[in-house]
């Protein structure tokens, strides 16, 4: 991902565990972060340094996707829970507003799939969890 | 061909017993275990439970290309991860998806969907025209209410009555395509004059009705 010295304009999707973490880190570090969630208490997982935009609302209607100016952004996250959430959002982002950086947080294996088809960047947390895990037994077992 | 329906309840059943009569193949996919069990007992169809956006359920179909599958979930982020899928994996290009939120239309044809239809667009379309003028004999939107066409009567009030067809000042996006008057067909040209009686069929952009409504029957 290219480095802007003033920072990137990132849209997170989703201010769950993990889009809280991202953005508030995101936030920390200099980018200009837009983070948007349906549900109001889901900001409060933001940590202090967050200096970012809270859009209150769904992210599948384009109305608010509008409103956090999706077309100027570098990047848009995609890190609901809901993988059909995400694929809406990601692909919304990239064939209608023309974001050339997208990425998903892709739950089941099984949909990484059709993310690829639409140019999206496929996070899974299912795997990478799991690569943990067997790279975790396979060290000890060789200790 | 078969025609595969996907979630939805009242209208999976309705639309699905309406297939069934004309002969067609119906499979009907829906989360919901109960719905499933009750489109059983009523329906010889394929039931199938199980989400609609999983490919292992959609795998169960059997898809041919020439299949049209209509998707009827309540929420547009479903339906549009179901389309896609469904295009891109099995080649089915017949389509058709109810949108719920009227401004996903363009979004949902952007990615290849040419038959969305939002309930929502179609029902305040038909109430706008109800709310204008009794006038209105008909009035039905077309091409999931990219256009629409009306009938209406010109009555003895009407501003543009007397007048010639080039002298009414109608917007770009409408057409007069005909005239009835006393039953007989009048094809209209600029000199053609309307008259009080006349019933005259016009097709517009949604967006103009109004002032076309306007501007041949009044306020």
């Amino acid at each position: 991902m290219k480095r802007k010295t003033e920072g990137l304009y990132i849209i997170i999707v989703g201010c769950g565990k993990i889009g809280s973490i991202v953005a508030s880190q995101m936030s920390a570090s200099g980018n200009n972060v837009v983070v948007i969630d349906n549900r109001e208490e889901a900001f409060d997982n933001l940590s202090e340094e967050f200096t970012g935009f809270k859009i209150l609302g769904d992210a599948t209607e384009i109305v608010h996707l509008k409103e956090t100016k999706i077309e100027r952004a570098n990047v848009v996250l995609a890190l609901t829970g809901d993988d059909n959430t995400n694929f809406m959002v990601s692909t919304v982002a990239k064939q209608y507003f023309g974001v050339k950086e997208v990425i998903a947080r892709v739950n089941d294996p099984d949909n990484e799939k059709i993310f690829e088809e639409f140019d999206i960047e496929v996070i899974s947390p299912t795997a990478l969890v799991a690569e943990k895990i067997i790279q975790r037994v396979d060290t000890e077992g060789q200790g | 061909m078969k025609i595969v329906i996907i979630g939805g309840y009242r209208i999976a059943y309705h639309l699905a017993r309406s297939m069934i009569s004309k002969g067609y193949h119906v499979y009907i996919v829906n989360k919901d275990p109960q719905v499933c069990q009750e489109l059983a007992k009523k329906l010889s169809a394929v039931i199938i439970n199980g989400d609609g956006s999983k490919k292992n359920i959609l795998d169960q179909i059997e898809f041919s290309q020439d299949d049209i599958v209509v998707i009827l979930t309540n929420t547009d982020r479903d339906s549009l991860i179901i389309s896609q899928m469904i295009k891109k994996y099995y080649g089915v290009e017949r389509i058709v998806t109810l949108v719920n939120d009227p401004e996903n239309i363009e979004i949902f044809n952007r990615l290849g969907v040419k038959a969305a239809i939002s309930p929502t667009s179609l029902l305040s379309q038909t109430i706008q025209g109800l709310l204008l003028v009794e006038e209105i004999e008909e009035f039905f939107p077309v091409e999931e209410g990219k256009l629409v066409f009306l009938r209406l009567e010109i009555p003895d009030s009407s501003p543009s009555a007397g007048k010639k067809l080039k002298d009414i000042n109608l917007p770009n996006e409408s057409i007069i395509g005909g005239i009835l008057r006393q039953n007989n067909v009048v094809i209209p040209r600029g000199e053609t004059e309307l008259l009080p009686g006349d019933r005259i069929f016009i097709i517009c952009e949604p967006r103009v009705q109004t002032q076309v409504i306007r501007n041949l029957v009044g306020e």
